[in-house]
C-alpha cells in the first residue's frame, strides 16, 4: 500500500508541474518586461534577459528543458532573485516546516482529543462547547483571526510577540491561527467517526463483556474510527501548507508560502514551479504517511 | 495504539505551549533597535538589485563618493574633492585617505574601480546601478587615491547616482571571495557593518567601532549612536502598527494612513513624515488610445478629479496634493505647473467634454459621442492604496458622465496591456532626486516600457537630452521646468499626491532622519532615549 502510494508521487509531481507550467504562462503578462520596467534598466535589456533565462525559446523546448534539468536535480534560477531556486527554497523551507508541524500538532492533538471526547460524552455541555468551537473555527477567516490574535495577545496582553521568527514564543500565535481553520473540521470528523463506531455491535459486545469504558474506547472504538480521521489529517497537511502563505505574511515570518505567492504574482516561472515541486512531494509524502499509519492502526486496511 | 498517537500529539502540543512561557533571551548591555521594513527584497546586493528598500539598511553599511545635501548640491564623502572636465565627459575624484573597509582592507582608487567594473560587467546582471552610471565608458586609476571616470557623453545625473548606495565602493577582497553570494557578506566602509542576513526573516547590522572621525564630523557623538540594528520585514500593511504597539519593532515605515490616528493617540509612539522627491503618485493618461487621445478629454479628466478629496479620504491628509510630474519638494520642481489645473472644476471638465463632442443626453447617464459611451479604461495595481484612489476617482467621474472602468491587474499583466495599448490610464509613482527621473516616463526611447502616456515628441526628447547633458544646475532646472510645463499642457498625467513615507517610531528612539532621496535613513544618527526593552 505504502509502496503503491509512493509510486504515485512521480505522477503527482509530473501533473502539478505541468499544470503550473501551462497556467503560469496562460496568465497575461511578461515577467521579464516587468523586471526591466521595475528597475532602471533601458528597454534593450529585455532581450538580453530573455536570452539569459532561455525564455526566448519555444514553449515545448522550455518545458522539456525544465524536466531534463529537474532530473539532474536542478530547479533553475529565479527570475526575480537571480539565485538558484533550490537554494531559495532550502532557505525558506525550515520556517514553513516548523510552522506547519506546530499547527498540525495543535490541529491533530486538540482537534482529535476534543472530537473524541465530545462523541464519547455525547449531548453533554462539553459536546455542545466543542460543536460551537468547531463551527467558529471553521468560519473565521485566518487573516482576520491573525489580526485579532495579534491585537489581543500581543498589543493588549503583551503575552506573545506579534511578529517574526526565532523562538518557540514566536511560533505560538501563528501556529494557533493556522491550526484554527483546520481544527474545527478535524474535531467534527473525529466526533462523527467515533459516533458511527460506538453504535456498532462489536462495541456493544465489548461493553457487555463488562470491559471498562476506557478500555472499550482505546481498544475497540478508536482503532475502528481512526482511518477516516487519519486520512483527513494527511490531506490537512496540504491545507496547512497553503494556509501558511497568509499566516506568514501577517506575522512577518519567513517561509515557503510567501515565496510561492510572490513567485506567482511576479510570474517568476522557475521559482513558482520549484515551490510546486516541493509542495507536491511534501503533500504526497504526508498522504503516504497517513496511509501507513492507517494500516498500522486498523488491521482491516493492511491487505488493501 | 491510537491512544499512543494521541498522547504523542498532545504532548507535542503541550510542549509547544510550555515553550511560550520561557522568557525570551535577556538583552545584554548592547543598545539595540528593531527596524521594520515593508518589503522583503528579492535581493539586497546594491550593485545588482533595484529595490529602494535595500537602501534603508545598506546606505549605512557603505559610504558613497559624494553625499547629497538637502538643497540639491553635493558634499564630500569618500571623495574629498572632484573636478569635471569642460566637456562634461570626465570626472576626477580625489579620495579620502585613512579609510578602511570593515574587513580591514584599505579604501583606495582600486576599490572604486573594482566596484564600477563589477557593476558594468554583463555577467553581474545589474538592474539599477548600471542605469545610474548612464553613458559610462570606463574608469582609470590615476594614483592610489585618484580615480577618473570617463563617459561617452556628458551626464549630469552622475553625481546623484554616486551619492546612492547602488554605486557605493565595496571591499574588493569580499567581492572576490563571495562572488554571487556577496549579498550575504557585504563589506563597505560605512558606520554599520553587516552581521547577518536571513532572507525574509531578518538583517542585522552592528556598529563599526573604527568609523573615521572625519566622516562623522559635525554629527552628534558617539557616531553611530546604537550598537545593533535588526531589520525585519512587515510586508502586510495591517501588521505594521501592531508590531509597534506590541513593542516587537521600534521603527516601522509606510504606516497605512488609516492607522495614523490610532498611532497618534498612543503616548508611546511618534510619527515621522518623509516626503519622497520624485514622480508623485500620478495617473498616466494614454495619448494614443481613444477617448484619451483627445487632449480635451485628458484635460477634462484632470479638471474633473477632486484630488483634495482623494488626499483627504485615502491618505488622511498626510500628503501634499500633487501638481505636476515632479513632487513639490523636488529640486527641479517648477511652480509654473500650478497654473494649469489649480483647483477642482467639474464645470470646466464638462465644458471640455462637450467641446470634444461627448454629450450628456440625460442627467445620470453616460456621455456619448456618435452612439459610443464615454468609457476610460484604467489599469489598477494593488499597491500604495491605488485601488482606493481609483474607486474614488470612479465615483467622481461618474458624476461627470464618464465611466472609469477599473481593471485589477498584476504589474506584469499591466505591462502586457500597455504593450498592446489596451488602456487609457495607469497609476504609478517613482522616487528620484534628480529631474532625470522624468526621462523614464516621457522620453520616446522608453516607449512601450515606461512611457505610459505614449507621448513622443522631438521637443520633449531634446529637452530631456539637453537637461541630461547640461553642466550648469540653473540651466538644468530651466530645462526640466519646460518639460514639466509641456507635460501638464499636454495633460499627460493626472497628478494625485506627493509620495509620503509615514514612519512610526517608538519614543524610546530618537533622531530618525532621512537623506535627500527620502527613503534612506541616516541610521548612525539614531539614539536610544531610554531602553526600548
Amino acid at each position: 500500500m505504502l509502496v503503491r502510494r509512493l509510486l504515485s508521487l512521480p505522477i503527482t509531481v509530473f501533473l502539478s508541474v505541468s499544470v503550473v507550467f501551462v497556467l503560469l504562462r496562460a496568465i497575461p503578462g511578461d515577467p521579464v518586461l516587468a523586471l526591466v520596467a521595475a528597475s532602471g534598466m533601458p528597454a534593450r535589456e529585455v532581450e538580453r534577459f530573455r536570452d539569459r533565462y532561455g525564455l526566448d525559446r519555444p514553449l515545448p523546448v522550455q518545458y522539456l528543458r525544465y524536466w531534463s534539468a529537474l532530473f539532474s536535480g536542478d530547479l533553475g534560477v529565479s527570475l526575480a532573485y537571480g539565485r538558484p531556486v533550490g537554494r531559495l527554497i532550502a532557505e525558506q523551507l525550515p520556517a514553513t516546516a516548523r510552522l506547519t508541524l506546530a499547527a498540525f500538532a495543535v490541529c491533530a492533538g486538540v482537534g482529535l482529543a476534543l472530537g473524541v471526547a465530545s462523541a464519547w460524552w455525547r449531548g453533554s455541555w462539553l459536546d455542545l462547547f466543542v460543536q460551537v468551537l468547531a463551527g467558529v473555527s471553521a468560519s473565521i477567516p485566518p487573516f482576520w483571526a491573525a489580526l485579532l490574535g495579534i491585537y489581543l495577545f500581543s498589543v493588549r496582553l503583551q503575552w506573545l510577540p506579534a511578529s517574526g521568527d526565532g523562538s518557540l514564543r514566536h511560533l505560538v500565535l501563528p501556529a494557533l491561527v493556522l491550526a484554527g481553520a483546520s481544527f474545527g473540521p478535524t474535531a467534527r470528523l473525529a466526533r462523527s467517526s467515533v459516533l458511527e463506531v460506538v453504535g456498532q455491535d462489536f462495541v456493544r459486545g465489548a461493553r457487555a463483556k463488562g470491559l471498562p469504558g476506557r478500555v472499550v474506547l482505546c481498544r475497540h472504538v478508536l482503532p475502528a474510527a481512526a482511518s477516516p480521521v487519519i486520512a483527513f489529517l494527511g490531506l490537512q497537511v496540504g491545507f496547512l501548507l497553503s494556509g501558511a502563505a497568509i499566516t506568514e505574511t501577517v506575522f512577518a515570518r519567513p517561509g515557503l508560502g510567501r515565496l510561492l505567492v510572490e513567485a506567482v504574482l511576479a510570474k517568476d516561472y522557475p521559482l513558482a514551479q520549484g515551490c510546486v515541486v516541493v509542495a507536491a512531494v511534501l503533500y504526497s509524502l504526508a498522504n503516504s504517511l497517513s496511509d501507513a499509519v492507517c494500516a498500522l492502526v486498523d488491521p482491516r486496511l493492511r491487505d488493501l | 495504539m491510537v491512544s499512543r498517537v494521541f498522547g504523542v500529539l498532545l504532548l507535542v502540543g503541550c510542549l509547544s505551549l510550555l515553550g511560550a512561557c520561557q522568557p525570551s533571551a535577556t538583552p545584554g548591555q548592547a543598545s539595540r533597535i528593531v527596524y521594520g521594513l515593508t518589503l522583503a527584497p528579492s535581493g539586497i546586493d546594491p550593485h545588482i538589485d533595484a529595490s529602494a528598500e535595500l537602501g534603508i539598511p545598506l546606505s549605512s553599511v557603505y559610504d558613497t563618493l559624494v553625499r547629497c545635501t538637502a538643497t540639491g548640491g553635493f558634499e564630500p564623502g569618500l571623495a574629498t574633492s572632484w573636478e569635471v572636465s569642460a566637456d562634461g565627459r570626465t570626472y576626477t575624484f580625489h579620495l579620502r585617505k585613512g579609510v578602511y573597509f570593515h574587513d580591514g582592507a584599505r579604501f583606495d582608487a582600486w576599490a572604486v574601480k573594482k566596484t564600477l567594473d563589477r557593476i558594468v560587467a554583463p555577467e553581474t546582471g545589474s538592474r539599477k546601478a548600471i542605469a545610474l552610471l548612464g553613458p559610462y565608458e570606463g574608469a582609470e586609476v590615476l594614483d592610489e587615491y585618484t580615480i577618473r571616470i570617463r563617459l561617452r557623453e556628458p551626464f549630469a545625473p552622475l553625481l546623484d547616482g554616486l551619492s546612492q548606495v547602488y554605486l557605493a565602493p565595496a571591499s574588493p577582497a569580499a567581492l572576490d571571495k563571495w562572488g554571487s553570494e556577496y549579498q550575504f557578506h557585504q563589506v563597505g566602509t560605512g558606520p554599520f557593518m553587516m552581521k547577518e542576513y536571513v532572507p525574509k526573516d531578518h538583517l542585522t547590522l552592528v556598529r563599526n567601532p573604527n568609523y573615521p572621525a572625519e566622516l562623522a564630523q559635525g554629527r552628534e557623538q558617539p557616531y553611530p549612536g546604537v550598537d545593533i540594528i535588526e531589520f525585519r520585514f512587515y510586508t502586510e500593511p495591517a501588521s505594521r502598527l501592531p508590531a509597534l504597539e506590541a513593542g516587537d519593532a521600534d521603527i516601522v515605515g509606510e504606516i497605512p494612513p488609516q492607522d495614523v490616528e490610532r498611532l497618534k493617540e498612543n503616548q508611546a509612539l511618534d510619527l515621522v513624515r518623509a516626503d519622497i522627491p520624485g514622480v508623485p503618485l500620478v495617473a498616466f493618461l494614454n495619448s494614443t488610445n481613444p477617448p484619451t487621445d483627445d487632449l480635451r478629454v485628458r484635460q477634462a479628466l484632470i479638471w474633473g478629479a477632486d484630488r483634495e478629496e482623494i488626499v483627504r479620504a485615502v491618505f488622511g491628509g498626510y500628503s501634499p496634493v500633487a501638481q505636476g510630474p515632479l513632487s513639490h519638494n523636488h529640486q527641479h520642481y517648477s511652480r509654473a505647473v500650478e497654473q494649469f489645473y489649480p483647483r477642482y472644476d467639474p464645470a470646466r471638465a464638462a465644458q471640455l467634454l462637450e467641446q470634444a463632442g461627448w454629450q450628456l443626453e440625460k442627467e445620470g447617464e453616460l456621455r456619448e459621442r456618435e452612439g459610443v459611451p464615454l468609457r476610460v479604461e484604467a489599469l489598477v495595481m494593488s499597491w500604495g492604496l491605488v485601488p482606493q484612489v481609483s474607486e474614488l476617482l470612479q465615483a467622481q467621474y461618474r458624476r461627470l458622465g464618464i465611466e472609469l472602468v477599473l481593471n485589477q491587474v498584476t504589474f506584469s499583466a499591466a505591462l502586457a496591456a500597455m504593450q498592446e495599448n489596451r488602456y487609457n490610464m495607469v497609476f504609478w509613482s517613482e522616487a528620484g532626486a534628480d529631474g532625470d527621473v522624468l526621462r523614464l516616463f516621457f522620453h520616446s526611447e522608453n516607449m512601450g516600457l515606461r512611457n505610459w502616456s505614449r507621448y513622443s515628441s522631438m521637443e520633449l526628447d531634446s529637452l530631456l537630452d539637453e537637461a541630461r547633458r547640461a553642466a550648469d544646475p540653473g540651466a538644468r532646472a530651466a530645462l526640466y521646468a519646460r518639460v514639466q510645463e509641456l507635460v501638464m499642457r499636454e495633460a499627460l498625467v493626472l497628478p494625485i499626491r506627493d509620495y509620503v513615507n509615514l514612519t512610526g517610531v517608538r519614543r524610546c528612539v530618537r533622531g530618525l532622519r532621512f537623506d535627500c532621496h527620502g527613503w534612506f535613513p541616516l541610521l548612525a544618527e539614531l539614539r536610544l532615549a531610554q531602553p526600548c526593552r
